[in-house]
């Protein structure tokens, strides 16, 4: 249970820091997503069963937070959760040297993917308005996957030792290979 | 929902936002060490220069004063306005909110209009928690808003631009608009008051069905660099 309150008090915090801490530091519209980060660290890591409950958890505190309809950030984390999964089987063999180089390309496809299909279910549900062309093809867009990336090097030790702590191993995910 | 949990996290927003505020000012005042030596000769003659200006702007100060009556310009302490600290801003796409640390509890309620220092408006309220306000700003998409040129009395609606800008729409082809010209809230509708300052033209440009002008706003005040503002309670 303490392993469980652990997770979702991380969860808390990095939607916190999301909405309160990045933006006040970084330029206007280049503020990394952590808790992408996180799900998709943890996503590459976990069987899909494993992760889907924390990812619509995700979902759920970052739409209570940005103020969008229910329901927006939970199908977008998910379903990036389940690519990231997917990928992760597929490509990343262990001591595989060009291993970084494939998680850095799984978060940069779940990045875009996840601004391109939030702003496509914002467009459908709430009707609002959106400029795909000035959201992507900005130098901002670009800052922020670079720090994306930062974010990414700097939780993957820590989050490595949460992951025994908390017994989160991968061996759902071996079989499978 | 929603306010179960802004009621939760409204503690650790206001640190996080505190703490991000320090990070930012130490990592600014890290980066312009190196510039301190030729910063402070700087601001010595600029000392020199500032006690003659002190002497002019208290006679301008009462020219403002007199500017502000002429132009309609309303000033804060003509409002009964609440003052909240910015506990969070918008970290999607462009910045179209931010939220503020006063809800209900202090009398907010929605669509009060929320100004920065000294009556630049920077939006609306739009939901309203116990302890916690989601305000929008005029960059976001869907706000309409009706204003006037002060130099032409040109009118028409300011409206944001996805998170990038705002924009002085609607505006009739026989009115006259220039590059540089104030606008203000014209107080139609009733929604926001008259003579709020929104921005100053900076382009001016033709509507793409050529019906009417359109104008790019420079907003007075960087929204996102904003940390205190002022919500009118009474229009």
């Amino acid at each position: 249970m303490s392993k469980q309150i652990v997770i979702f008090f991380i969860i808390f915090i990095a939607v916190l820091l999301q909405i309160s801490f990045f933006p006040n530091i970084v330029a206007q519209g280049a503020s990394p997503n952590l808790i992408l980060v996180i799900i998709i660290f943890w996503a590459t890591r976990l069987s899909f069963d494993k992760i889907w409950p924390w990812a619509a958890l995700a979902g759920l505190m970052s739409d209570l937070a940005y103020f969008w309809p229910v329901g927006i950030s939970i199908a977008s984390f998910v379903f990036i959760a389940y690519g990231a999964n997917y990928l992760a089987r597929r490509f990343l063999v262990a001591q595989n040297p060009s291993r970084f180089f494939i998680l850095a390309g799984i978060l940069i496809l779940g990045s875009v993917f996840n601004d391109f299909l939030t702003s496509m279910l914002l467009k459908i549900f709430s009707h609002e308005a959106v400029n795909f062309k000035i959201l992507f093809f900005n130098a901002k867009f670009g800052i922020k996957i670079l720090y994306d990336l930062l974010l990414f090097a700097i939780i993957y030790i820590p989050f490595l030792r949460l992951e025994k702590y908390t017994a989160m191993d991968n061996s759902q995910l071996k079989p499978d290979r | 929902m929603r306010g179960v949990f802004f009621r939760i996290s409204y503690p650790f927003q206001k640190t996080f936002y505190l703490l991000s505020g320090d990070i930012s000012g130490t990592v600014n005042f890290l980066g312009s060490i190196s510039d301190l030596k030729k910063e402070n000769e700087n601001l010595i003659k600029e000392n020199n220069s500032l006690s003659s200006e002190v002497a002019l702007l208290k006679d301008e100060k009462k020219e403002n004063e007199t500017l502000r009556e002429q132009l309609n310009l309303s000033s804060r302490k003509k409002f009964d306005s609440e003052a909240s600290f910015v506990i969070g801003l918008d970290p999607q796409k462009l910045g179209s909110w931010m939220i503020i640390d006063k809800g209900t509890s202090s009398g907010l309620a929605e669509n009060m209009p929320v100004i920065a220092s000294e009556g630049i408006l920077i939006g609306k309220t739009a939901e309203v928690y116990a302890n916690t306000t989601k305000v929008n700003l005029l960059t976001e998409s869907s706000s309409v808003i009706n204003a006037l040129d002060i130099e032409t009395g040109a009118k028409g609606v300011v409206r944001g631009e996805y998170g990038l800008g705002i924009v002085l729409d609607m505006v009739a082809q026989t009115d006259v608009l220039n590059s540089g010209d104030t606008i203000i809230t014209s107080g139609l509708g009733g929604d926001l008051p008259k003579g709020l300052l929104i921005g100053k033209v900076q382009e001016i440009r033709v509507s793409p069905d050529k019906l009417f002008q359109q104008a790019i706003i420079l907003p007075q005040v960087g929204y996102s660099k904003t940390d205190v503002v002022f919500v009118i309670k009474n229009k």
